[in-house]
């Protein structure tokens, strides 16, 4: 049994940018991926990390706020102090960047979403089946439509703003 | 075999088709240009794909947040807080009435969730749980950088040599010696950092490197380029790594000979061996 110290420090950090991605809302990502190892820690998985992001996706949906309805966050917080902090409207443009990727990322099937927000963390084919609960030999499909759309709405995306 | 579809492209780009299925879409995109077309259209559709997940990039936070009333620590405690807040929670399920020996849970290795060297030890906001860990926290707040050195000396290979499985980055937690029924003590504890597997012969110059594999050769190519070669089961690998800007055309290559070429970080990079290309793909996901 890995002990949850050890299951911390290696997920952790990759568990909150997948959670993240996947809601839009980082003190969200960040709760959630708390209330994961919550979990972990009555139930100790025997195969942590699709246990764990498997609980977590299951958690997201469960949850019926969507970060999307949310709206835009100026993460104003994100200055850094003593380096120059980037111009405010060069915060915004990035800022700008980040909801039009999770937009289009929205746009995708849920199933299509996480199985490429799981290779985006590393995952081969059997741990992205494994925690989705999917055939492997879907996954190459799986992976190919996901971009295929993702690279679609995001263009898309790009258009109707420079359009608007 | 017949043309393949998208999926299976896919799962060659990523290195995840078994070893039949790849040679054999190997010889079938000898033969087909079509698919050949099709096999560039899939590999440019997963960089972009990749760059556009990128963006979404999870900056460590180092000024308390403003929002939600109230000041938020920063990643590091955070990791650290959660760490106690998961040692009162286990200690509270199952402490017994004996209080000498704490759950074996408490062996717990809480170090900073997020090391990086260059961070400051800067005084963090104390953590939510226990008087007794903030103070601990403060004496483990030593200079980062030299544990960090030390620790990349100690790292050992995480992948064995030659072997080709596709595998997430090497990132395994150091785990210092289990602790005696004390608990947590933290102060002896180094700041956590990824472990990546130690390049035993890389020069210097080169940017990336194939995990798992150790150089065999090097040469500098020119417009600053280096090269590395690699032996993979006895077969020669050449790995370049040229500044794009300085990227000519490709050599001439041998009819047995396959080549994978894709940029990255301002780099041109080549893969060219005499193994199959759904090989060279699978070599691709170990360069680091």
């Amino acid at each position: 049994m890995t002990d949850i110290g050890t299951l911390f420090q290696q997920y952790h950090e990759s568990l909150v940018r997948m959670l993240y991605r996947r809601t839009g809302d980082r003190d969200r990502a960040e709760d959630l991926a708390q209330e994961t190892f919550a979990r972990a820690v009555e139930a100790p998985p025997n195969n942590p990390r699709p246990w764990l992001f498997a609980v977590a996706l299951n958690l997201v949906r469960e949850d019926g706020r969507r970060a999307s309805t949310r709206g835009r966050r100026l993460e104003l917080y994100r200055h850094e102090g003593p380096q120059a902090s980037p111009a405010p409207d060069q915060e915004f443009v990035r800022e700008e960047d980040r909801a039009r990727v999770r937009r289009a990322l929205e746009r995708l099937n849920e199933r299509d979403r996480e199985a490429l927000l799981l290779k985006a963390e590393g995952f081969n084919y059997d741990e992205i089946a494994e925690t989705l609960g999917l055939a492997r030999g879907a996954i190459g499909t799986t992976l190919a439509r996901a971009r295929k759309k993702l690279v679609e709405a995001y263009r898309e995306e790009e258009r109707t703003d420079v359009a608007s | 075999m017949s043309h393949p579809d998208d999926g299976q492209l896919h799962a060659l780009v990523d290195g995840e088709l078994p070893p039949e299925e790849a040679a054999e879409l190997d010889a079938h995109l000898r033969a087909c240009d079509a698919c050949r077309v099709r096999l560039d259209e899939a590999r440019a559709l997963l960089g972009e794909s990749d760059r556009i997940v990128a963006r979404l990039d999870l900056e460590p936070r180092r000024a308390p947040r403003v929002t939600r009333g109230r000041t938020g620590p920063d990643y590091r405690v955070l990791g650290l807080a959660a760490s106690a807040l998961l040692v009162v929670t286990v200690g509270f399920l199952a402490l017994r009435p004996r209080r000498d020996a704490a759950p074996a849970a408490t062996a717990m290795r809480t170090e900073d969730s997020v090391g990086r060297a260059a961070a400051p030890a800067a005084a963090a906001a104390p953590p939510v749980v226990e008087d007794q860990t903030a103070l601990r926290r403060q004496e483990a707040a030593q200079p980062v950088e030299r544990r960090d050195e030390a620790k990349v000396e100690r790292a050992e290979p995480t992948v064995a040599a030659g072997q080709l499985a596709n595998r997430a980055p090497a990132v395994v937690a150091d785990t210092p010696p289990a602790r005696a029924a004390e608990g947590v003590a933290l102060n002896d504890l180094p700041p956590w950092k990824p472990k990546v597997a130690a390049p035993a012969t890389v020069p210097a110059a080169a940017r990336f490197r194939l995990d798992g594999l150790d150089v065999v050769s090097s040469q500098p190519l020119p417009g600053g380029g280096i090269r590395l070669v690699y032996s993979v089961n006895g077969t020669p690998v050449e790995f370049d790594q040229v500044p794009a800007a300085a990227a000519g055309p490709q050599p001439e290559r041998d009819a047995g000979t396959n080549e994978l070429t894709w940029p990255r970080d301002g780099l041109q990079l080549t893969l060219r061996s005499a193994l199959a290309v759904g090989e060279l793909e699978r070599l691709r996901q170990q360069v680091r």
